[in-house]
């Protein structure tokens, strides 16, 4: 599967805008992820491990609803496309 | 205190003019606005009582749901009343300051604690205790460098907070801090708390809003404290998205007021024989303000509309950050052009328009910066494309 990064996200996957892995659900993807990027960790998931309200997540195409993005078993195949989208404004 | 937002809600702009122009015109006209000019040139604040009877009409608690003690009113309505206290009120600084106060006692009732109900909540709603939110640093959201480091059951708070609208009223700063976890906490801390030093800023303009910086030396508070314990991060963006089309909403009642005048000015003034509202050139540059005056109108009623059906994207809202974005643009611009037509009487404190000039660029910077928007509305155009794209192509 494929997960897109945009954005003020960027600079915590080394900018790579794309990142391809293979994940059977939510919870591999997102620790996969975490693995990889070790300092994406803090900034994608809250202190219980979820990803933070202020990342809206699209799973092909389709917005993930509140219940979908913290269900860990959220089904995940390989031709998926992930997109993290991050709009973080200042005061 | 009554309760303007029984009545108010679901009313034309029309109505809302006419209770603002009833309940608060004369008193602006009055009260406020003879110091106005004063207050800009030696950057004086606000002082408490100037939000009295702002109280006594029930605006400090009109977003306040009733069951705690407020109004209940919608945000469309309070929008409406902004723009309506722009035009009557000659300092932006008011309006804005009112919008922060009336938000920030939600935010604290939204904890659901009936102690800072009672301790907080409800002398906000009298105009007796004034908040703030501390949240900007010199850095980008996710390099905050404020720390709240846990000893027992207390946290000891260090770091700088670099600008506070409204910090020299405030009693209570609602103040964004990472813990050691790096994860962003919102804690309520008042301005006896030892460690607090709270100074002013300096700026262009504004000036009557009484901005501060706020530096956290080993400030240390109970939990009780904490009013967001997880992920503030997107409890502000939240925040700042709801308030961002406020800082807009004056500054249609300001275009209008500029507009006005100047076109009152110019009728005074005598050139080649003829008052300068009937030379065309002038008159084409008084539509030129006109147009800018009404579509900011007209993006900003949208915006608030979309409110009311709740059509909106709660994080980060594109069409009402572009009608902010819009505003601010415009009424700088216009202010400018009333520069332009009335010359050295418009640069000098005869005529407001350098002041107001200054103080609609203060939207450059405040409520997340232009250049800001700018960059989130494109990289949400790019991310809408991409998403219809690949629909496009599941759907083959």
């Amino acid at each position: 599967m494929k997960v897109v990064f945009s954005g003020t996200l960027l600079r915590f996957v080394n900018y790579s805008k794309e990142v391809d892995l293979e994940a059977a659900n939510l919870h591999e993807c997102i620790g996969q992820l975490s693995t990889q990027f070790p300092s994406l960790k803090p900034v994608l998931l809250t202190g219980d491990g979820h990803v933070r309200d202020t990342h809206q997540l699209f799973l092909n195409g389709e917005q993930l609803a509140s219940q979908e993005r913290t269900n860990a078993e959220l089904p995940l195949q390989g031709n998926d496309t992930l997109l993290i989208l991050t709009a973080i404004a200042g005061g | 205190m009554t309760n303007p937002s029984a009545f108010l809600t679901g009313s034309s702009p029309e109505v809302v003019q006419q209770f603002v122009r009833g309940e608060l015109a004369e008193y602006f006209a009055t009260s406020v606005n003879p110091g106005a000019a004063e207050r800009d040139a030696r950057s004086i604040p606000f002082t408490a009582d100037v939000f009295e009877p702002i109280a006594r009409l029930g605006l400090l608690g009109f977003l306040l749901p009733r069951e705690l003690g407020g109004g209940g009113g919608d945000r469309r309505t309070f929008g409406l009343i902004l723009e309506q206290i722009g035009f009557y009120c000659d300092e932006l600084e008011l309006a804005s300051l009112v919008s922060m106060y009336a938000d920030l006692v939600s935010v604290i009732a939204a904890s659901g604690r009936n102690d800072l109900l009672a301790t907080y909540v409800a002398p906000m709603i009298r105009g007796e205790l004034f908040a703030t939110f501390a949240y900007t640093e010199r850095t980008d959201a996710l390099s905050f460098t404020s720390r709240a480091v846990k000893h027992g059951n207390r946290y000891v708070l260090r770091g700088e907070k670099c600008l506070q609208t409204g910090g020299h009223l405030a009693g209570v700063f609602l103040t964004y801090v990472r813990d050691e976890h790096d994860d962003l906490k919102l804690f309520l801390l008042e301005r006896s708390d030892p460690g607090m030093h709270i100074e002013p800023v300096a700026t262009a303009g504004f000036r009557a809003a009484g901005l501060t910086r706020l530096e956290l030396r080993d400030v240390e508070v109970s939990e009780q404290r904490v009013i967001a314990r997880v992920d503030a991060l997107s409890h502000a963006q939240r925040f700042l998205n709801d308030r961002r089309l406020f800082v807009a909403c004056p500054m249609i009642g300001r275009m209008q007021s500029i507009l006005n005048s100047c076109v009152t000015h110019l009728g005074s003034v005598i050139r080649y024989g003829a008052p300068l509202t009937q030379h065309q050139a002038v008159q084409a540059k008084l539509g030129r303000m006109f147009a800018r005056t009404q579509t900011s109108r007209a993006v900003l009623h949208d915006a608030l509309q979309r409110w009311t059906s709740n059509d909106r994207n709660q994080l980060f809202d594109p069409i009402s950050s572009a009608a902010k974005y819009t505003i601010v643009e415009n009424a700088i611009e216009l202010a400018r052009d009333a520069l332009y037509l009335t010359g050295w009487q418009g640069y000098s404190t005869n005529l407001p328009y350098e002041r107001m000039l200054r103080g609609f660029m203060s939207g450059i910077a405040g409520q997340t910066a232009q250049d800001v928007i700018e960059l989130l509305l494109g990289n949400h155009v790019v991310t809408e494309v991409v998403l219809s794209s690949h629909k496009k192509a599941v759907n083959v």
